[in-house]
């Protein structure tokens, strides 16, 4: 892989608006989700600490945010980043221009997904910090370093809808499907699976569902066997999209 | 106004065959039969806590969890602006705005025919759903008699006509549909959140009445009385007269 060029896509991106709106985003709902936590009623507190099986402030702000604002908003950004791999590129007839420079096809789809991979967890993790600031500011009561851990824990599933998107952008190549199929794809699966645990019974479908596993890790913290088999999991499903996305990248026709 | 029925029946061809319809179509079709399942199995905890969002009357639960959640994401954020995002955008991008408008279609025709259209495919997967929905869990509810089943369904309905007109004016005002998309879907998901919320308070409940989310399903739990129907269709239809003529004004002065 040419660094030079890897180096040229990440400044490029970091340069774009795609990186500058999801921080920005980030933060606003930091401080909003933080106002919502520390201003709740007693029911509403209540019912936000039967949800994250814990009445300790960083757990619940955890668990808010993961439920409503990573697997929701993040999702979306996520998904805008697996776009300009190639749907975006190929909706303005730029794929053919840069497939006719001197590189193969892998080389160029691995470069693009490392750059936008590594951009990505950039955006994750200002973002990340300015809402746990924001949070600091106004519940008070959070440990930073236990937040920042289990972001960073469940990074691998913003991976995982990324390469999951790529995935699909390969197949349908325009934008438009990609959006789609990528946006219906994971709402079936968050909703799956968060309805299925209001239930209360444990659904072997479950276990195939990436956005359960990171809600495991939330839920079980502390216990690095099941961080560790969700983390598997996870990456297991990273794995199966790259492989897919790069056999179908490599045949596709432009 | 001259009507095209050709361009007219193109959309909804277009619509009837795509792979947006269909997928729309399956997750019409989980969002109405799985939220009632899940109601049914969930533990009783789980609604004792639930309570306070429906103001500790456990009889508006299920209209609260079904219609003022589930039904009002999918007619709003989640199945309707996807059959518009890319009305106005994706065919500028792809240059068969300008083949369009070559033909005898009035711009104020395209608009209304892009609303039109999307709204009536909407409306049959959206329908179809809901009436097999009823006869399977309809009857096991009781605050869910049919009059009331009915009326909400079709509010909604319209209210999915006010995401759609919504949806045309911004994807007119973007030039990437992707940007349009994003646009719609943030500005739906915050306009939900009032009505979503609005039984936790009157500050909420005041606010929800300024958009059309409140009117939509406000007969899934009130009384229902013939004018007040007539008068709540009426301001749900004003909400989504406003962007389709914003759309119209917009579109009328635009250089293609």
């Amino acid at each position: 892989m040419n660094k030079d060029l890897l180096v040229i896509d990440i400044v490029e991106l970091l340069h774009s608006k795609r990186v500058l709106y999801p921080i920005i985003g980030l933060f606003t709902l930091g401080l909003i989700s933080s106002f919502l936590i520390d201003e709740a009623p007693d029911p509403f507190r209540n019912l936000f600490q039967a949800i994250a099986g814990s009445k300790d402030s960083t757990v619940v702000f955890l668990y808010i945010w993961f439920d409503d604002i990573i697997i929701k908003f993040f999702l979306i950004v996520v998904i805008f980043f697996g776009l300009s791999i190639f749907s975006a590129d190929y909706d303005d007839n730029l794929v053919e221009t840069y497939l006719s420079k001197p590189q193969s096809r892998l080389e160029f789809f691995l470069r693009k997904t490392v750059a936008a991979a590594i951009v990505l967890f950039v955006v994750y993790l200002v973002g990340n910090l300015l809402a746990l600031v924001a949070a600091q500011i106004i519940i008070g009561d959070i440990s930073g370093f236990l937040f920042l851990k289990i972001q960073f824990l469940i990074f691998p599933l913003a991976i995982c809808v990324f390469l999951m998107t790529i995935c699909i952008s390969c197949f349908t190549k325009a934008s438009t499907l990609t959006i789609i199929i990528s946006l219906f794809t994971s709402f079936f699966l968050i909703f799956t699976y968060s309805y299925l645990l209001l239930t209360g019974e444990d659904y072997w479908f479950n276990n195939l569902i990436p956005f359960y596993h990171a809600n495991r890790i939330i839920i079980n913290y502390n216990s690095a066997s099941i961080i560790t088999e969700s983390i598997s999991v996870i990456a297991i499903f990273c794995v199966v999209f790259i492989l897919i996305a790069i056999i179908r990248f490599r045949r596709v026709s432009l | 106004m001259r009507f095209n029925p050709s361009f007219f029946w193109a959309q909804i061809r277009y619509y009837l065959f795509s792979l947006r319809t269909l997928l729309a179509l399956l997750f019409t079709l989980f969002m109405v039969f799985f939220t009632p399942y899940v109601y049914k199995n969930s533990p009783p905890e789980l609604f004792n806590l639930l309570a306070y969002w429906v103001r500790e009357r456990p009889e508006l639960l299920f209209s609260w969890f079904w219609f003022d959640n589930a039904l009002t994401k999918m007619c709003t954020i989640l199945v309707a602006p996807i059959f518009v995002f890319d009305s106005i955008s994706g065919e500028r991008g792809s240059g068969t705005l300008e083949i369009y408008l070559s033909k005898p279609i009035e711009r104020k025709s395209y608009i209304l025919t892009k609303i039109i259209s999307a709204s009536i495919i909407f409306g049959i997967i959206y329908f179809f759903s809901m009436a097999v929905a009823y006869f399977y869990f309809g009857y096991q509810d009781i605050a869910l008699s049919a009059e009331r089943f009915v009326i909400t369904a079709f509010l909604l309905w319209l209210l999915s006509v006010f995401t759609m007109s919504v949806g045309v004016l911004i994807s007119l005002l973007t030039k990437k549909s992707v940007t349009s998309f994003l646009a719609i879907f943030g500005l739906m998901a915050i306009l939900i959140v009032p009505s979503a919320s609005k039984y936790t308070s009157d500050f909420l409940e005041e606010i929800s009445k300024l958009t059309p989310h409140y009117y939509a399903t406000y007969f899934a739990v009130e009384t229902i009385e013939p004018l007040t129907v007539a008068a709540y269709i009426l301001i749900i239809l004003i909400f989504a007269a406003i962007p389709a003529v914003l759309a119209i004004l917009k579109f009328r002065r635009e250089d293609i």
